[in-house]
């Protein structure tokens, strides 16, 4: 379902100089899969799913969703997918039921389609408190919800979260995970973008460690134990990031 | 084919409303746009109202009287000169005097009489403005029953206006009263001559016109009604931009399988509304606090503001925020914070208060460069609106070179909205603009083509002015002539196909070109001009047009001085080189262009209508008669574009009718002369046009079986 091959991206810098933040990464996710995509702050993981998406082009290499490449058909790729950015707002004004009817119509789907889906997503992610609320006055664990919804409401085969639990609260992150596993029942291809190890371990069956715009690690769990000798994904990273161990100080921020 | 364009353009339009529905729902519901909207012009004009009676209308009022007060040192004094004036036909108006004061012109000065033991004193402290003390030539102080003449000494302090003001009108009275006097006594000695044989009479000028007044009331209320809209347009042009971005939601937007130009069209439509609803709530506001408070009269006259003025207002208005709303676009598109949007629109402000003081000024004309000077023109327009003198020449310009000014500033949003730069990087969103791109383009954009028409509007507009300096050096002025329509039509589209590497020969459809086409492009040049020419008659006819003399014997003194030069040197200049630069540039580069956002049809009929709109702008009077006949000979160069898929039968069909316009004005006293002379403000004959229409069906029947179906190759291909 996602195909991602040789994927860099380079910033040019003042002097003349290159910024390579994703460096030749390379990794397939099929339907029904979780992919975990790994990295302290800066490793590339945005970046590399940004581009998967067509938001940004690549320098080099390309990513294809369901057959159709991102740089070459944007559309057709960006119908396909459901995006959880890191910091996606929601329009203060505008009441949860209004966002997601208006995100279903930009995505082509039918009003008597929308309203469907939105009955559906209400019950299953627990929106009926707070459906008819401006979204400025939700907390971080509705909004989160909201965000979810919305990128679900075209019913998409594809699903790219970034830091989905940033900001949560242990029970927020609970949900979160659960609905993650229903996405993963519902054949779905999903890539995550996270920090929080732990909380990847509990979501994701195969992971792609990131360090410096590169892949330096990938597999399921059991083989990347196999690989590196390590039990936790903290323990591999530690040994396996050029920053040794000083990853360990650079915690999340 | 058509029937789906069709559907697409009514899916995109429907699309477009309920974007901009959200958009106006998110802006509506935000207080901070209510207050801009409705409370400032709430408190706005009554406040001004307020200003405006205290700072101007005291100055320009002529209803209310100046009011002195005169001091004598008694009451007798006082009385006694009343008297006096009275006797003399000249008496003053006294405060207290209720008859003299209803039957009196309102402006008169009224006086009032007042006692002080040193009127030097009171005149210093300001408590009278005159001080008149009575005195007889033996004694220091006048009696009537002894004294035949009374010395009136005027004490005034000069440095103080009112005080000269009040003493002149006394000395005056005095006078006019004493040469009442004269004649008095001369009639009754029996001398019928006027005592006084020169009688002067001085009138105050009440209207003052704009030319020779401080400032002009009249444009300051567009001015003040163009700032009130700016700002309601500032907050939702950040909001839906640059705070969309800082909110976090433009990602998400721009990750919907939408065109970006769609989400900013939508954005755009909101704007230009909040900015309509602002100047609607600042206009009823303004017009009711003027009616209200007596400043209608004051301002526009007798007959206060029209509703045909206040309509003409609100068209400019609107003509105003669709401009500004798509600046503000273009520039808050590339901030990527609230603070940085707003950093970057304070110097737009100060820009665009210059050449809105400067249509303040008095004596400032709406004509050459201010035409087309952004803001500048608009205020002018609404001034000249306000005070009924605006003229459809310089509203068309102003109107069209404001509609490019916005098409530009849309296409550059759009470039800008949503970028790579702008979403991601700390890089300037502008260079996004910038960037070349790294392969070659099959077409020209149309934002590239709205950029070009907005550089080539002014700049043809500019030359052509220039060019009414060479007045005199007939063939300076030919050469000139083409030199600048080759580097405007040609030179422009050249240069922006090369920056955005589309590749000359294939945009242009060269060389293929069916030699059928040429002979059916050849047939309908030659017949097209009776169309064209009855086309300028019946405009003409419509407008009941009156030229005068003087601006006959011009163009009679130029078509004669163009027949001092060889005929293949008039054609080759006038008809040859317009004809192969305005196609490069009009079915060209832009038509295609066009075809990238619309039907060919609506390509068409937008390229032709440009066309036609480049031949009005000229300072020449009859210009205006060139739009329907430059149109309609765009719409069958157009369609020849569209059918034969190259330039080339369009620029024979066009150099043969402008060749045979030229040849049939160049030889016409020879052709007169053999009976066949071609009146430029008479119809044709029957059998002409008849011949005419013939060719033109002709010319277009060969076109159309002599070339393939369009739909194998159309012209953005």
């Amino acid at each position: 379902m996602i195909d991602v091959r040789g994927l860099s991206k380079q910033y040019p810098l003042a002097g003349g100089r290159d910024l390579t933040a994703v460096d030749g990464v390379s990794f397939t996710v099929a339907a029904g899969e979780v992919y975990g995509l790994l990295g302290p702050n800066g490793a590339g993981k945005t970046t590399t799913l940004r581009m998967l998406l067509g938001l940004l082009r690549p320098t080099s290499g390309c990513a294809s969703i369901g057959g159709f490449r991102s740089d070459e058909f944007p559309d057709e790729v960006k119908r396909r997918v459901g995006l959880v950015a890191a910091n996606a707002g929601l329009y203060q004004y505008l009441t949860p039921r209004e966002m997601l009817l208006f995100f279903a119509d930009l995505y082509g789907i039918s009003p008597s389609g929308a309203r469907g889906e939105l009955a559906r997503l209400t019950k299953l992610l627990g929106l009926e408190e707070f459906l008819d609320r401006a979204c400025g006055t939700l907390s971080t664990g509705q909004r989160q919800r909201v965000n979810l919804a919305r990128a679900l409401i075209h019913r998409p085969p594809v699903m790219l979260l970034d830091e989905p639990t940033l900001g949560l609260d242990i029970l927020g992150t609970q949900v979160i995970i659960e609905f993650i596993s229903l996405l993963r029942d519902e054949g779905k291809a999903v890539i995550i973008c996270t920090h929080h190890l732990d909380d990847a371990e509990r979501m994701c069956n195969r992971f792609g460690l990131m360090d410096k715009g590169r892949i330096v690690a990938e597999g399921r769990l059991d083989e990347l134990r196999t690989q590196t000798g390590c039990r936790s994904l903290v323990e591999m990273f530690l040994k396996l990031s050029v920053h040794g161990p000083a990853l360990a100080g650079a915690g999340s921020a | 084919m058509t029937d789906q364009i069709a559907t697409n353009s009514n899916d995109r339009l429907r699309r477009l409303g309920r974007l901009t529905l959200k958009e106006l729902r998110e802006i509506l519901r935000d207080r901070r746009t209510i207050v801009t909207l409705l409370l400032m012009p709430l408190l706005l004009y009554p406040l001004m109202s307020i200003a405006f009676q205290q700072f101007f209308v005291s100055q320009l009022s002529t209803t209310k009287a100046p009011r002195y007060r005169l001091g004598f040192e008694n009451a007798n004094d006082g009385q006694y000169l009343a008297r006096l004036l009275r006797a003399g036909g000249a008496n003053l108006l006294e405060l207290g005097d209720e008859q003299g004061l209803a039957q009196s012109d309102p402006a008169q000065p009224v006086f009032e009489v007042a006692t002080r033991q040193s009127l030097t004193e009171g005149i210093e402290d300001y408590e009278i403005h005159l001080g008149l003390r009575l005195t007889s030539s033996g004694s220091q102080h006048y009696d009537p029953r002894h004294d035949l003449t009374v010395n009136v000494e005027i004490l005034y302090l000069k440095d103080w206006i009112a005080s000269r003001d009040a003493a002149t009108i006394v000395e005056n009275s005095l006078t006019a009263a004493n040469e009442n006097f004269l004649a008095m006594r001369l009639k009754t000695l029996g001398v019928s001559q006027p005592a006084a044989p020169i009688h002067v009479v001085r009138r105050t000028v009440k209207e003052v016109g704009t030319a020779t007044g401080a400032v002009s009331i009249t444009a300051v209320v567009p001015f003040i009604l163009i700032l009130m809209t700016v700002t309601g347009a500032v907050y939702p042009a950040i909001d839906l931009t640059a705070g969309e971005r800082e909110r976090g939601t433009l990602e998400i937007l721009v990750a919907a399988p939408i065109p970006r130009i769609g989400v900013l069209l939508a954005k755009y439509v909101a704007v230009l509304t909040v900015a309509l609803l602002t100047a609607i709530a600042n206009l009823t506001m303004m017009t009711v606090t003027v009616t209200v408070g007596g400043l209608g009269r004051l301002l526009f006259g007798d007959a206060g503001i029209s509703p045909g003025v206040l309509a003409a207002v609100f068209g400019l208005l609107l003509l105003f925020a669709a401009f500004f709303s798509a600046v503000l676009l273009a520039i808050t598109s590339s901030a990527r914070s609230f603070k940085e949007a707003q950093a970057y629109l304070i110097p737009l402000m100060l820009l665009a208060l210059g050449p809105g003081v400067l249509g303040l000024m008095p004596g400032v004309e709406l004509s050459g460069l201010l035409l087309v000077t952004p803001l500048a023109n608009i205020v002018l327009l609404g001034r000249d609106l306000f005070a009924l003198q605006a003229s459809g020449s310089a509203t068309l310009i102003v109107v069209v070179s404001t509609l490019l000014y916005a098409a530009t500033a849309i296409g550059v949003a759009a470039r800008i909205f949503g970028a790579e730069s702008v979403l991601y990087s700390t890089h300037s969103g502008w260079a996004d603009l910038l960037r070349r791109p790294s392969e070659a383009q099959p077409a020209p954009t149309a934002t590239a083509a709205g950029v070009c028409l907005a550089i080539m509007f002014p700049a043809y507009f500019f030359a052509l002015s220039a060019m009414e300096q060479l007045r005199g050096d007939i063939l300076g002025q030919q050469i000139a002539g083409a030199i600048m329509t080759a580097v405007i039509f040609g030179g422009v589209p050249l240069a922006a196909m090369r920056a955005r590497r589309v590749p000359i020969a294939p945009a242009f459809g060269l060389p293929a070109s069916p030699a059928i086409s040429i002979g059916a492009a050849l047939v309908l040049g030659l017949s097209f001009w009776v169309i064209g020419h009855e086309a300028v008659v019946s405009v003409q006819q419509v407008r009941e047009l009156t030229l005068v003399p003087k601006f006959i014997e011009l163009v009679q003194e130029y078509v004669a001085g163009l027949r001092n030069l060889p005929a293949i040197v008039v054609v080759l200049m006038m008809a040859v080189t317009p004809a192969i630069f305005e196609e490069i540039f009009f079915r060209g580069y832009l038509l295609p262009a066009l075809r990238t956002r619309m039907s060919p049809a609506a390509a068409i009929v937008l390229s032709a209508v440009a066309f036609g709109l480049f031949h009005g702008i000229n300072p020449n009077p009859l210009a205006a008669e060139r739009v329907l006949s430059s149109t309609l000979i765009g719409l069958v160069l157009g369609w020849v574009r569209w059918r034969t898929g190259t330039v080339l039968p369009g620029i024979v069909l066009h150099t043969v009718n402008n060749s045979l316009l030229i040849l049939l004005m160049y030889y016409e006293p020879q052709l007169t002369s053999a009976g066949i002379g071609i009146s430029h403000e008479q119809h044709l004959p029957p059998g002409w046009i008849a011949a005419g229409a013939l060719g033109v069906c002709a010319g277009a029947a060969l076109m159309f079986i002599g070339t393939r179906r369009p739909a194998e190759r159309d012209v953005a291909q």
